[in-house]
């Protein structure tokens, strides 16, 4: 079983490798088959170490295998190992199986780009790097994994190099998470000097023992890796980075930037819980920045014209959602909503992505409209997206949502709070997705669509449509593996992992659906009177709120606060460094040291005069001094 | 009447006889044969005599739990000397696929072999010396051996003048180590380590010391630490780049394996003497080696430099004394070895798609034309930094920690601050390679043939650089079995 959970790993690292060795040795629809090929072979090991793990009773689901150890130094040891239980498996189905789907899409979106191997080598690298850190059975290959998804996002954001704004996207996405990756790190490095270990088994098993309950080492290690986790699922104050990642192709959107990566930080918040439950203040932070993250993306959302970056704030707002449901301990419900969001996000970015096909690029909603009758099945698909992630039953979307807003229901004050946040929430998302739908699918033709839109059959290559009809299907039905009042079937695989910190009474599983469902079909019908139908409403109501309507344009100025806060006084404190400190001392000096060394390596090589006798002679002295020495302090 | 006759430990001796019969073959067979067979013949009679010894050593390495001696105690049969011997064959066997195709040697490729297999040879003896006796009979064969070698190529008036360069002052060094040796027997009668060791006390001790300090110059001499190490940059440049590859990788670490079991067998005593003499060349070594190597152009120099400087790393460690530092030692020397000979062999194949000597600015633009050598060229670089992924980002770390131990906080700093500096030459390489290509810079009368042999000696000595980064820990184990044995002083 674990041979088969180490061939899901390496399987697209092979592919990663080989294409890179083969270069431009191997044809390009050959380096799609091969990436997706290899993804393949991961879903279907995957799949069968589920199989095997269905097999064993649920207290003993858990494996270590270890490859080699790398390093002992002292009591640390650190090895090459992959940890099999309910969650990892969990993940590295939806990692892979999303994945195999988006990277068969891929195929035929890339199709004819300058540079599609490098395309898919990137991606291969990034499923890799994905299952690395989903399956890694210690904190440091964890992070190991962490950073590579970091590192191949930032490939392939910037993917198309020669746009300044895609490698601008790229660089900021890079910093943002580096900074994540760093308070990660120093998390470790607490935990390396509480505990003496980095396995999970040593670590969850004596922390509260080595660490303590609340005191400020457990809030650093949890801080630290609460940092690692809101800068990857881009939480607020640190979700600056994702709308910017859009530059990236779009199937990078849908599998990096929906439905895998940016989901890293609820699995590290699952996978880590016992470090976080034993500083429940940063517990509880993480779940009022999931609550802020869902409403202010909520809103931002509503004004938003490109079709991408709406459904980017969506995703930060879903996984706000992740965000509460973990903070309140409610693991599995947050696991729950992050597979069914996998499937209907990466179905609305991949129909998005068909829309983009199929106007030659261009991504301004305000330059679509009508296109509900030239792509009927785009529409469809998009249609049975947006109704899964506005949360209308039977969608996936309505049970995942609802299972976590109940949840919230038994955390208390704090739960109250939040599922306010959350109901509003709600509300919000019914409202701007069925903006979407409406501004891109209804309403007359724009003269852009009316002169780029390209018909093709079937809507797109038959590679491309296909992953979007199986999504749609697992969008529909996703949602019931976990239905309120009957079965929790998430919640039960994953709690040998996770033991849920809340457990909500009947009339919460009752109450909060009904209330989340008035609320989304209120936000609906709002959605169809502002822009359902030709109408002067929005533009009147954006005319009697000026300044509310700048502010969500311009996304709640944060990247203006981090410029004037950040960005500007640093470039500012480097000028004048510059000026002061660099160029007269450090410089100076270094040029100085800089300029004696090379002074004195000269003067080394000098003696190198190329004649024996010289050798000879330092030989001599050498040894002579060595003598002297050695007999006079004898 | 029955004669008694002496217990042979046919198994023990296994990697010598290999040797000595891969170099008679080798001999026989340039006599014989002619033209392309020669070389054919040569080389194949060395991979295998050398794979037949890696195969023996290996196997006393698995079977060695307690070390026993042979020919009336005048070798070791131990793990230290398996492994040392493993590391010596393994650079060997490198160094002669940079032979297949050496242009240079032409004819005398045959006896090229012949000699590698005697150094190599010399050197599995040196490293399993027992005694005073037989330590200066390995140097010595070794050096001989590799005096001829550095003159194979007769027509390149370097070659020659490296050659006897290295002849005069390695006799110089071989003398002032054979007089040592005498004073040492004189102070102690003794000749075996471990009973100069045991008899230390009751010896004349201005005897023991002069003695002492005239071994450790011999020794520094063959590690090339300075100021012993003069002859290193004209040697090495000089010497056709296989030899040098296999002298920056073997000898150094032959030198270095003697010097820790001969220092703590036989000097346990003066523990305190001769490690800080270490500490004092290591630092020499250090200084010398960087500053020199910031001003070369020529490779083949500046790599020199450049093991001169590990001369001083390696160094280190033995100057701690203590347990941890032998095994940072023998761990440091796997990928050293890996490091030099695939730099070296990086070299020696542009040096033949130039036609001349490989300078800095002649490694502009390998990196486009040939990607492989020029990622193996770059990972050699960083590796010698010691930055990951190749196995010296945890030698060094095992060299400092041993450091540590022993409370030399001084020395590490001075370790780290050299590695700052040499990081300006190593980076100015891997500038070069990823420049872009000058047209000038076109080979002369066009490229080489392709040369699977160098190919395969570059990705071997990668992989060993980077497995050993990746594989520490079974590393690990092995060397600290090698260095069980051993009784360290601190």
């Amino acid at each position: 079983m674990t041979a088969a959970a180490w061939l899901a790993l390496f399987s697209p690292l092979g592919a990663a490798v080989a294409l890179a060795v083969l270069g431009d040795r191997i044809s390009r629809s050959r380096a799609g088959l091969l990436v997706s090929g290899s993804v393949l072979v991961s879903f279907v090991s995957s799949a069968y170490v589920l199989a095997r793990l269905l097999s064993e009773h649920p207290e003993q689901r858990s494996h270590v295998s270890t490859l080699w150890t790398w390093l002992s130094a002292g009591d640390l040891q650190v090895g090459f190992e992959i940890l099999v239980d309910p969650l990892s498996v969990f993940m590295m189905l939806v990692v892979s199986g999303v994945g195999f789907l988006i990277v068969s899409y891929a195929t035929g979106y890339m199709r004819g780009d300058d540079e599609e191997r490098r395309y898919h080598a990137y991606k291969a690298l990034f499923v890799f790097s994905m299952l690395l850190l989903v399956q890694s059975g210690n904190l440091l290959l964890l992070l190991v994994g962490w950073g590579m998804v970091g590192l191949s996002s930032y490939l392939l954001i910037n993917f198309w190099h020669q746009r300044r704004s895609a490698v601008a996207a790229g660089k900021k996405a890079f910093i943002v998470n580096a900074f994540g990756d760093a308070t990660v790190a120093l998390g470790l490095f607490l935990v390396i000097q509480r505990v003496g270990a980095l396995d999970f088994a040593t670590v969850f098993g004596s922390a509260e023992a080595e660490i303590g309950r609340s005191n400020t080492v457990a809030v650093l290690i949890a801080l630290g890796l609460l940092g690692g986790a809101a800068a990857k699922s881009a939480q607020v104050p640190l979700h600056t980075w994702l709308p910017d990642a859009m530059e990236g192709p779009t199937p990078v959107s849908a599998l990096i930037h929906a439905a895998t990566m940016v989901t890293a930080g609820v699995y590290l918040i699952a996978r880590t819980h016992v470090l976080f439950e034993l500083a429940p203040v940063v517990l509880h932070t993480a779940a009022v920045l999931g609550g802020v993250t869902l409403l202010v993306a909520g809103v931002i959302a509503l004004v938003q014209t490109d079709i991408k970056r709406v459904i980017a704030y969506s995703t930060m707002s879903q996984i706000g959602y992740m965000f509460v449901a973990a903070g309140v301990g409610a693991y599995g419900a947050g696991m729950f909503h992050l597979m069914t969001h996998a499937f209907f996000k990466a179905l609305l970015f991949m129909a998005a992505g068909l829309v983009i096909h199929a106007l030659a690029g261009e991504q301004d909603i305000r330059r679509m409209g009508g296109l509900g009758r030239e792509l009927p099945r785009t529409t469809r698909a998009f249609l049975i997206g947006t109704l899964a992630l506005a949360g209308v039953p039977p969608l996936a979307g309505f049970f995942s949502k609802d299972e976590i807003l109940a949840n919230t229901l038994d955390g208390g004050p704090l739960g109250i709070v939040l599922f306010v946040f959350g109901v509003a929430g709600a509300f919000l998302t019914a409202m701007y997705s069925f903006r979407l739908l409406f501004v891109v699918f209804r309403g007359k033709q724009s003269e852009h669509v009316q002169h780029h839109l390209h018909r093709e059959p079937n809507e797109g290559p038959l590679s491309m449509v296909w992953p979007v009809g199986v999504l749609a299907v697992l969008a529909v039905v996703g949602g019931l593996v976990s239905v309120p009042g009957g079965w929790h079937a998430v919640d039960t695989w994953l709690e040998p992992v996770s033991r849920p910190l809340v457990h909500p009474a009947g009339w919460m599983e009752a109450f909060s659906p009904i209330l989340s469902v008035c609320v989304a079909l209120l936000g609906i019908a709002v959605a169809w009177r502002l822009w359902g139908q030709a109408s002067d409403l929005p533009t009147a109501l954006a005319r009697r709120y000026p300044l509310a309507t700048v502010a969500l344009e311009r996304k709640l100025y944060f990247d203006e606060v981090y410029d004037a806060l950040l960005v500007r006084p640093a470039a500012r404190l480097a000028v004048t460094l510059e000026r002061v400190v660099e160029r007269p001392i450090v410089a100076g000096s270094a040029r100085a040291t800089a300029g004696g060394i090379r002074g004195l390596a000269s003067r080394v090589a000098a003696t190198q005069s190329g004649l024996l006798r010289v050798y000879a002679l330092v030989v001599a002295v050498g040894l002579a001094t060595l003598v002297l020495v050695f007999i006079s302090v004898r | 009447m029955s004669i008694d006759t002496p217990a042979i430990d046919w198994a023990g001796l296994s990697p010598y006889f290999a040797l000595l019969g891969g170099i008679v073959a080798a001999l026989l067979s340039s006599v014989f044969l002619r033209g392309p067979a020669r070389n054919a013949a040569g080389f194949a009679i060395a991979a295998l005599a050398l794979l037949g010894a890696l195969a023996a050593a290996i196997a006393l390495a698995v079977v060695d739990e307690t070390g026993s001696g042979m020919i009336a105690d005048s070798l070791r049969r131990d793990r230290l000397a398996d492994v040392a011997q493993i590391v010596v064959v393994c650079a060997g066997l490198l160094a002669a696929l940079l032979f297949v195709r050496e242009p240079d040697a032409g004819e005398r490729r045959g006896d090229a072999y012949a000699l590698l297999l005697s150094a190599v040879a010399g050197m599995a003896l040196f490293v399993a010396a027992n005694d005073l006796i037989v330590l200066f009979l390995g140097l010595e064969w070794f050096s001989i051996s590799l005096y001829i070698l550095c003159a194979v190529t007769p027509e390149r008036t370097r070659s020659l003048e490296a050659s006897l360069k290295y002849l005069i002052v390695g006799g110089f060094g071989s003398a002032v180590l054979l007089f040592g040796a005498a004073l040492v027997y004189g102070a102690s009668g003794k000749l075996r380590f471990a009973e100069i060791g045991l008899a230390g006390p009751g010896s004349d001790r201005l005897l023991l010391v002069t003695g002492l300090a005239m071994l450790l110059v011999g020794l520094a001499f063959k590690v090339s630490a300075a100021p012993f190490h003069m002859w290193t940059p004209d040697v090495y440049q000089g010497a056709p780049t296989p030899v040098t590859g296999f002298m920056a990788a073997a000898t150094k670490a032959a030198a270095l394996v003697v010097a820790l079991r001969f220092l703590t067998e036989a000097f346990p005593g003066e523990a305190a003497l001769w490690t800080i003499t270490l500490a004092v060349l290591a630092v020499a070594s250090l200084a010398v080696g960087n500053l020199g190597a910031l001003v070369q152009r020529d490779l083949k120099r500046l790599l020199a430099y450049s093991s001169v400087s590990h001369a001083g790393f390696l160094l280190m460690p033995v100057a701690a004394g203590n347990a941890l530092g032998g095994r940072a030692l023998l761990y440091y020397l796997i990928p050293y070895a890996a490091l030099s000979v695939g730099s070296f062999a990086v070299v020696a194949a542009r040096e033949r798609e130039l036609g001349r000597a490989v300078t800095i600015d002649g490694m502009t633009g390998l990196g486009w034309e040939r990607p492989v050598h020029g990622a193996a060229m770059t990972t050699f670089m960083l590796g010698f930094i010691g930055l990951p992924p190749t196995g010296l980002f945890l030698g060094k770390f095992y060299a400092f920690s041993a450091l540590y131990e022993r409370g030399w906080t001084w020395l590490m700093i001075i370790g780290a601050v050299f590695t700052a500096v040499s990081v300006a030459y190593y980076l100015g390489v891997v500038r070069a390679i990823y420049a872009r290509p000058v047209l000038a810079a076109a080979p002369a009368g066009g490229s080489p043939p392709r040369d699977t042999a160098i190919d395969v000696a570059i990705v071997a000595s990668l992989v060993i650089a980077v497995g050993t980064f990746f594989g520490v820990d079974p590393l690990i184990d092995v060397v600290t079995r090698a260095v069980a044995d051993l009784t360290f002083p601190f």
